[in-house]
């Protein structure tokens, strides 16, 4: 008797009938497999180390778990003031910090010849064989893609926000995206909404781009439950005070809730143009013992804030994918969103409430989530959330693509100029000016600084290294 | 795109030939599940996979509006208006230079067009209460005016005696040119419905002044700047009101101001009266005409990647 297991959409979202099948890959340790063949990896961005955010941790996480797999990483990345050169970071990642101007974002300046003779130096000595682009607003980056690309080297590019598409700037950077990827360059995007909108930004083939989340560092997330008080609901939110992060919401829904529901308290921290905001309101409803203003938390110091708390909330107006929502759930605390962008990706139900971002609606479910906060068991939700996303497997799945980029063909010449055949005749006829006269400076430096002369340079003994490193761990 | 799928596939386990054949039996029964669009399960299938519902929420041109030839040019008939307007204050001044104005005709020609349009304004204009004190406010505004143009006249004559012919004319070109740009045409087309233009009708009641200022006589002086008062500031308050009455209507008057401006021209210049008509065939049907080539190009998207909108934004 045939027997067909028919599993239609409706059984899936109710997901208490359904196992969710989690990632074997993290499950089972597979991972830990080493690779096929080991790439030599050049992550470029003007984003890291000094400098501290989510694309920074990203791409020290990633590198580390590419070097631990077996691969040869390094990273370029603009000077921080003094600190310029070859410095080393753990488990023997090369950084370069080479000289360029820094504009005011972090960012930097864009150049057009500049930077093609270092990075070809950078490219050439360190025998790179695939490049790593990261955050679209980074000019180095897209400058490396564009320099690999002509050296005939792979190019990979890591979209991690979304954008617009009316205001001028948004125009210009979608430009300048498209102009990046034009020559074969694959796409990976930290969410299915930032997929749609780098597809439709730059005209760009669906298939080459590929849907890889980010993680965070699940260890220092734990929860600790004798760290929250029991007679209070604390409602936590950590997050830069300004616009983009729905400060205005927060200022209305604050008073609602806290007028619903007598034994609720919030604890807002973080620091921005709106902070004045909420003070304002503090004042103004009388809810000093209610609502605490932390102001700027380190780092270092949010898991300490978090556990404190039993619901999480963001209010952001756009967000591609929210870490800060992860490392909330690792905490233990249930979280209430807005359904922005691609917040509704990242967390299942049982985890997770979305609400309309308006002050009314957000209210109404922070009240239902004060209700079921209670349910919650803060080291199951760690141990969930541990298991759907891991660096090991965003690196695996990273190190897929690399395999698919290295088994394209590359194109010679001619066929290359047909990619900048875009922007009309006299857009096309200009983009294939200026690929014929990078090439002819290309030409150029290789006549003055010839590949044979270059001598390569030593690579940090990877293997040797980790060995000694388990032996001291072991003993 | 295949490559990656290949890969996933290829992972498999060994197993003994004789479960292999329910395995594979079970395998081709089983369906696969549908894709999700969600990031903390993992799915059968690759990263770069493209589902069917991708772009579903993506909405194109919600609030573009296709316009016809037929509104466009409807619209462009106030600037029309305008333009003939306003050419044909300069003509008549260029008369009036020139002494070739017959005057006896022009006053009572503009005097029967002011009773005239007067009472047309109050049969066209809706929410109007014909009472007898708005007649009387309105008697007494005109005439306020009238009698203080008239008083001030012999001052106006002398206002810039010092300086040349050739700064007038630039001054003047500038300053009309000004008026056409920042005139309230949503007014005069029927769409608003407060006249708010101070800066047209400042540039307009400053270049005719500054050329009343070269004319010969008194009484010249005058009857131009009644007939600038006239046509400036009384005038958009009878054409908004016939465009909003009836369309023919404000054809018909487009197309009489027009003919009466060309015909006026021509006793100058033949040549200008070409331009002129020619740049008004621009206006009225060739500005349409190329905005509806351009709108195939409109390309507004919008998708549930974009920012949200907040409605009380404290500043």
């Amino acid at each position: 008797m045939k027997q067909e297991i028919e599993i239609t959409l409706e059984d899936i979202e109710n997901e208490e009938l359904v196992q969710i099948p989690k990632r074997k890959s993290i499950l089972t340790g597979k991972y830990l497999k080493k690779p096929k063949k080991s790439y030599r990896i050049a992550m470029i961005t003007d984003f890291f180390y000094p400098s501290v955010g989510g694309v920074e941790t990203h791409i020290f996480q990633l590198s580390q778990c590419l070097i631990k797999r077996g691969h040869k990483v390094i990273v370029i990345t603009h000077q921080y003031g003094d600190r310029n050169g070859i410095r080393f970071m753990t488990n023997g990642l090369k950084v370069y910090y080479i000289p360029k101007l820094r504009a005011p974002d972090k960012s930097s300046f864009p150049t057009v010849w500049n930077n093609t003779p270092i990075l070809r130096d950078i490219f050439l000595r360190e025998r790179i064989m695939i490049v790593h682009g990261h955050q679209e607003i980074s000019v180095l980056a897209h400058e490396g893609v564009l320099n690999a690309r002509e050296l005939g080297i792979k190019a990979v590019f890591t979209e991690h926000s979304l954008f617009g598409f009316n205001e001028i700037h948004y125009i210009l950077v979608n430009k300048g995206l498209m102009y990046s990827l034009l020559d074969g360059v694959h796409l990976i995007c930290v969410s299915n909404t930032t997929k749609e909108n780098a597809v439709l930004r730059t005209a760009l083939s669906p298939y080459l781009v590929s849907v890889i989340p980010n993680a965070t560092d699940f260890s220092r997330f734990t929860p600790d439950p004798t760290q929250s008080d029991p007679n209070w609901i604390t409602i936590v939110s950590i997050t830069r005070l300004m616009y983009r992060k729905g400060v205005d919401l927060m200022v209305d829904l604050i008073p609602i809730v806290c007028r619903a529901v007598p034994n609720v308290r919030f604890i807002i921290g973080g620091d921005g143009p709106k902070r004045v905001f909420i003070e304002m309101m503090i004042e103004k409803y009388d809810l000093q013992d209610r609502v605490k203003l932390l102001g700027f938390v380190k780092h270092e110091n949010v898991p300490k804030v978090l556990v404190q708390g039993n619901i999480f909330l963001n209010t952001s107006l756009t967000e591609s994918f929210c870490i800060a929502i992860l490392e909330a759930v690792s905490c233990g605390l249930y979280v209430v969103a807005t359904k922005v962008g691609g917040v509704p990706e990242v967390l299942p139900n049982y985890m997770i409430s979305f609400a309309k971002p308006n002050p009314e609606e957000l209210a109404q479910k922070l009240i239902e989530a004060t209700e079921k906060c209670k349910d919650v068991d803060p080291y199951f939700f760690h141990k969930e959330v541990r298991e759907m996303y891991d660096w090991h497997d965003i690196a695996e799945r990273t190190e897929k693509v690399y395999d698919d980029m290295m088994l394209q063909p590359e194109r010679p010449l001619f066929e290359k100029l047909r990619y900048h055949s875009r922007g009309g005749t006299w857009g096309a006829l200009l983009n294939k000016l200026i690929f014929m006269l990078r090439l002819i400076w290309l030409f150029i430096l290789e006549v003055c600084f010839p590949r044979e002369q270059i001598h390569y340079a030593v690579d940090f003994p990877t293997d040797k290294f980790l060995k000694m490193k388990k032996k001291k761990l072991n003993n | 795109m295949s490559l990656i799928q290949t890969n996933q596939q290829k992972a498999g386990t060994k197993e003994p030939p004789k479960e292999k054949k329910a395995e594979h039996k079970r395998k081709a029964e089983q369906k696969k599940k549908p894709w999700r669009k969600i990031l903390y399960i993992q799915q059968d299938y690759p990263d770069n996979h493209t589902d069917k519902s991708f772009l579903e929420f993506m909405v194109l041109n919600a609030t573009a509006r296709r316009r016809s030839f037929g509104e466009l040019s409807l619209a462009a008939t106030s600037i029309t208006q305008e333009l003939s307007i306003v050419v044909l204050f300069i003509v008549i001044f260029f008369h009036s230079y020139n002494n070739t104005l017959p005057l006896v005709h022009f006053v009572v020609i503009n005097s029967i067009l002011i009773v005239l349009g007067y009472l047309m304004f109050l049969y066209f204009e809706e929410d109007l209460e014909i009472t007898f004190d708005l007649i009387f406010n309105h008697l007494k505004t005109f005439f306020i005016i009238f009698a203080s143009v008239f008083g001030l006249s012999s001052v106006l004559r002398t206002l810039t005696k010092a300086i040349s012919n050739d700064t007038i004319w630039a001054l003047t070109t500038f300053l009309f040119c000004l008026h056409l740009f920042f005139q309230d045409y949503g007014y005069l087309n029927g769409f608003k419905n407060r006249f708010f233009a101070p800066f047209s009708l400042n540039a307009a009641i400053f270049g005719s002044v500054i050329l009343a200022s070269r004319l010969n006589s008194d009484f010249y002086v005058f009857v131009f700047l009644a007939f600038s008062f006239q046509v400036f500031a009384l005038s958009p308050l009878l054409r908004h009101s016939i465009k909003k009455f009836s369309n023919e209507f404000q054809v018909l008057l487009t197309a009489l101001m027009f003919a009466l401006t060309f015909g006026l021209i021509v006793t100058i210049n033949t040549l200008f009266a070409i331009l002129f008509f020619f740049f008004v065939a621009f206006i009225n049907f060739g500005s349409p005409l190329s905005l509806m080539a351009a709108q195939k190009w409109k390309l507004f998207i919008q998708g549930p990647w974009d920012c949200a909108v907040v409605e009380t934004v404290h500043k």
